[in-house]
């Protein structure tokens, strides 16, 4: 959660998809998969909520422009 | 033999002879040989008959103070000359002997009528053989000169004619300038006509260095005497043959003289040939300002004409010229055009392609994060797919192995087995292992 806001989006989406290919291996316990799923879970909403972001920014900057 | 007579009483029979057998007084013919008029006023004569030349008859004759006067004036007046020589005469006389003198006539009358009759048959008979010769016309040939600025004078120097004539030219209102030359000449009288010959004689032989326009004769005016020398057949001829065109101003007043009849121009008086002249110098200025006025009126009317031309090859100039400004600057408001739209274009390509890159660069963000949404999305769905809790809340359960999940580890009788329901932690030990599907 901590490194959650201090990853670039890019990092972030790596980590999410080392964490899938971890819950496919399925060699953790099941404890250390609960733990990751949370973690990627928390990764997506930052990421999704940084693409809102991004997405709202770009509206803002072209629809500034378009007026 | 007769008894001698003394000369007194011979001359005494013959005066009682001619007193006895002659008529008081007879009408004779004769001609005037010669006359002299003496101190004590009387005239002297002597009377002739010619028949072809030749002396047929000669008398002594007188004319007697008393009679002479009286009897010379009214010949004048009917003649316009005074008796002399070589005039025919129709003469009242009565035959006279005087024993110291002999044999005259004494003139007691004469009819001028017989005079003026021979002069005009003689005249007359002058002009015929004129006719003949064709010399009447000879000098009208001649076309008078325009303006006569160079006049040859035949006159007597002294005559009063001749300065009227002078005074005339030369003090002419308009100025002219008229140059004249006198060739003197006795004008009346038996030499007369020689003398005016040899004045003609003398203009002809100038006329090459004087360049003479035209030959004057003038006659003093005063009496109506002596004109016959103006009658004379030599004189008329010379008149006739000279090169210059000849104005005669002799002044007769009751006919035509000979010379008037050969010359070109007849004038009554010097005065009247002078203003002659002038008319010519007159007429010929008037042409010349006529013309001239003429010439003025139409170099103004060619001056007006080329004017307006003038006006008219400005106009079309000016025309040419606004034309070709207007075409220039319509040429240059095309290029000015053809620039701005140029510009125009070129900006609007510009902004064309600077828009599609604003709309593809959106186009591009939009696509990007929506896949990224769809890749998140995915990867969410992988997640939850994959967490353990999905399963298990849906009634399976999971085993390990000493944390070890089960499918991972080598499984062995006796081998603590650990599995999770949703809710529970299971505790198993290993019994029986038997083989399970393929």
């Amino acid at each position: 959660m901590d490194n959650s806001t201090t990853l670039t989006y890019d990092k972030a989406l790596q980590r999410i998809e080392e964490i899938v290919s971890l819950l496919e291996e399925d060699t953790k316990s099941i404890d250390e998969l609960a733990k990751l799923v949370k973690e990627a879970s928390g990764l997506i909403k930052d990421c999704k909520l940084k693409l809102r972001t991004t997405e709202e920014d770009i509206h803002k900057a072209f629809g500034e422009d378009q007026q | 033999m007769q008894k001698p007579l003394s000369l007194s009483e011979l001359n005494q029979l013959i005066r009682q002879a001619l007193d006895t057998n002659l008529e008081p007084s007879y009408w004779i013919l004769a001609e005037i040989g010669e006359l002299r008029d003496s101190a004590k006023g009387h005239a002297y004569l002597e009377l002739v008959e010619k028949s072809a030349d030749h002396l047929v008859a000669k008398i002594k004759a007188n004319i007697w103070s008393y009679t002479y006067q009286g009897l010379q004036s009214r010949f004048v007046s009917a003649t316009g000359q005074r008796l002399r020589g070589g005039m025919k005469i129709l003469a009242l006389v009565n035959v006279q002997f005087h024993e110291i003198y002999g044999l005259s006539i004494n003139i007691k009358d004469i009819d001028p009528n017989y005079t003026i009759g021979e002069r005009a048959k003689r005249k007359n008979e002058i002009i015929d053989q004129l006719t003949r010769e064709g010399l009447i016309e000879l000098n009208k040939q001649f076309i008078l000169p325009k303006v006569p600025q160079r006049l040859a004078v035949i006159s007597s120097s002294s005559a009063a004619g001749f300065e009227d004539f002078v005074n005339q030219l030369e003090h002419n209102s308009e100025g002219y300038a008229v140059h004249w030359e006198l060739y003197p000449a006795i004008m009346q009288g038996s030499t007369a006509s020689a003398s005016i010959i040899q004045a003609i004689e003398a203009i002809e032989a100038d006329v090459p260095d004087r360049k003479f326009d035209l030959l004057v004769i003038i006659r003093g005016g005063g009496a109506q005497t002596d004109l016959d020398c103006f009658d004379n057949y030599d004189l008329a001829r010379a008149v006739a043959n000279t090169t210059l065109p000849v104005v005669t101003g002799i002044g007769h007043e009751r006919d035509e003289s000979v010379v008037d009849l050969v010359a070109n121009t007849k004038m009554k008086t010097p005065t009247a040939v002078a203003e002659f002249v002038l008319y010519g110098f007159r007429d010929f200025e008037e042409k010349v300002l006529e013309n001239l006025i003429r010439i003025e009126r139409s170099i103004g009317r060619i001056l007006q004409m080329e004017n307006r031309k003038i006006r008219d090859k400005e106009l079309i100039l000016q025309n040419l010229f606004l034309a070709k400004t207007r075409t220039a600057r319509d040429k240059l408001d095309g290029k000015k055009q053809g620039i701005l739209s140029l510009a125009q274009n070129a900006l609007k390509i510009h902004r064309f392609s600077l828009e599609d890159m604003e709309k593809s660069l959106q186009r591009n963000a939009k696509t990007r994060i929506t896949q990224e949404v769809a890749r998140l999305d995915s990867l969410e769905k992988d997640v939850n797919r994959l967490d353990p809790l999905v399963f298990l809340s849906k009634g399976y359960t999971r085993t390990e192995v000493n944390g070890i999940p089960m499918q991972q580890a080598a499984i062995g009788k006796g081998d603590e087995l650990t599995t999770f329901s949703l809710t529970k932690k299971i505790k198993s030990n290993v019994t029986v292992i038997e083989k399970y599907g393929q």
